[in-house]
């Protein structure tokens, strides 16, 4: 139970509108890969931030910045792997230089600057609003992991079952709470939509044989990434229930 | 296409040190404009994508609207300066709404419905007020189809 005192507690949005504009610095100047993922992350955190708000507004602009770095950082992890076979990283690095672009095109719109504008006058936050928000949050990361256990359940459940939890952690730390149980489950949910992306990407290309091969370990890489995730959501369902994620 | 024009809700008056883009919506200011979003509703109307100005007194009000929306709101710092060609290029789908303040939205006004800015003052905006345009979004190019207090859109959505 919180005092009345911690119930009145106002949380304000202001560092990480800071760090957004801080990363956006970073990916415009493109000397570090990490300013882009730094860029996607403040938008995610701000759009739950206006989820606890309980605002539809200005989300559809947090999208639409976090899908031009999505462009971006998507190449960049795909890259990252060792082994990629040379038709694809090629294919890969090609893609770069207009994923970049396209991510400067954004950053340098006006829509991105009148959004920047409208973070900056954004209220603080209620502590007992942000809670009862966030509990909505924990009942659909709830359903969503009981989706993922049935056999039937396709790649975009285990998609759905990422965001939310990922929203139900960053709810958590705008409440200054530090979300442990579900560590293992995001990793593994991670993992599998590494492998995913790498499989759309391919599927774009068209597959030639060598990239068949390729596309086949991937499959096996996600099959075996789905029986981690369940696994790791049956050893954390237990605390995300009781919402102590 | 059908344009529906917006003025901001009544927002809190500027205390000293604040920015004037942080005024918020007071609390009637926000249950007044609910009203009207149900006149709005009652008449059938929506909207693909709302425009709004970056200040927070359009922010909120544009949020406000967010029932009506089937597609997204956008900020858009076109909103909160005097009309321009840039904006009308903004205008792409059959039905949207624009946020924002006055002087600039009875400017906006004029200018679609008769191709002239300085005819502004033809046009007054009551805070929550409403214009409704159709036609082609260029200067000139629409007529208004109702221009809609906030007063007789509350009347409307209390209506049964």
């Amino acid at each position: 139970m919180r005092s009345a005192q911690q119930n009145e507690q106002r949380i304000e949005c202001g560092r990480w509108r800071e760090a957004l504009l801080e990363r956006i610095d970073v990916a415009r100047e493109g000397r570090d890969s990490e300013g882009v993922h730094g860029l996607r992350v403040a938008c995610a955190r701000l759009d739950v931030y206006l989820r606890l708000l309980g605002w539809r507004v200005l989300r559809a602009d947090l999208r639409w910045l976090r899908r031009a770095a999505s462009g971006v950082r998507d190449l960049d992890v795909l890259l990252a792997q060792n082994d990629l076979p040379d038709a694809f990283r090629a294919a890969l690095q090609a893609q770069c230089a207009p994923a970049r672009e396209q991510l400067l095109a954004v950053l340098a719109h006006e829509r991105c600057g009148a959004l920047l504008n409208a973070l900056e006058e954004l209220p603080p936050l209620g502590f007992a609003r942000a809670q009862r928000r966030s509990g909505k949050l924990a009942t659909r990361v709830a359903v969503l992991g009981l989706h993922v256990l049935r056999p039937e359940a396709d790649v975009e459940r285990f998609h759905a079952l990422r965001r939310a939890l990922r929203r139900l952690r960053y709810a958590q730390e705008w409440m200054n709470l530090e979300p442990r149980a579900a560590r293992r489950l995001q990793a593994e949910l991670g993992a599998l939509n590494d492998t995913v992306v790498a499989q759309q990407h391919l599927a774009a290309l068209g597959l030639t044989q060598a990239l068949r091969e390729y596309d086949s370990a991937l499959s096996q890489r996600r099959a075996l990434h789905v029986e981690q995730v369940r696994g790791a959501w049956q050893t954390a369902a237990g605390a995300i229930l009781r919402g102590e994620v | 296409m059908k344009l529906t024009i917006i003025r901001h809700a009544v927002a809190a008056d500027p205390v000293e040190g604040q920015r004037d883009s942080a005024r918020p919506l007071t609390g009637a200011g926000k249950r007044k404009f609910e009203g009207v979003v149900k006149g709005l509703e009652r008449l059938g109307i929506s909207f693909v994508h709302v425009l709004h100005s970056p200040l927070l007194r359009a922010v909120e009000t544009a949020d406000l609207l967010s029932d009506l929306v089937e597609g997204e709101l956008r900020a858009s710092g076109l909103m909160a300066r005097a009309p321009a060609k840039a904006l009308l290029e903004e205008l792409t789908e059959e039905r949207m709404a624009l946020v924002g303040h006055e002087p600039y939205v009875s400017e906006l006004v004029a200018w679609l419905a008769t191709g002239d800015r300085k005819l502004a003052r033809a046009f007054p905006f009551k805070k929550g007020g409403v214009v409704v345009l159709e036609g082609e979004p260029k200067p000139g190019g629409m007529h208004v189809a109702a221009l809609l207090t906030p007063r007789q859109l509350r009347a409307i959505g209390r209506k049964r």
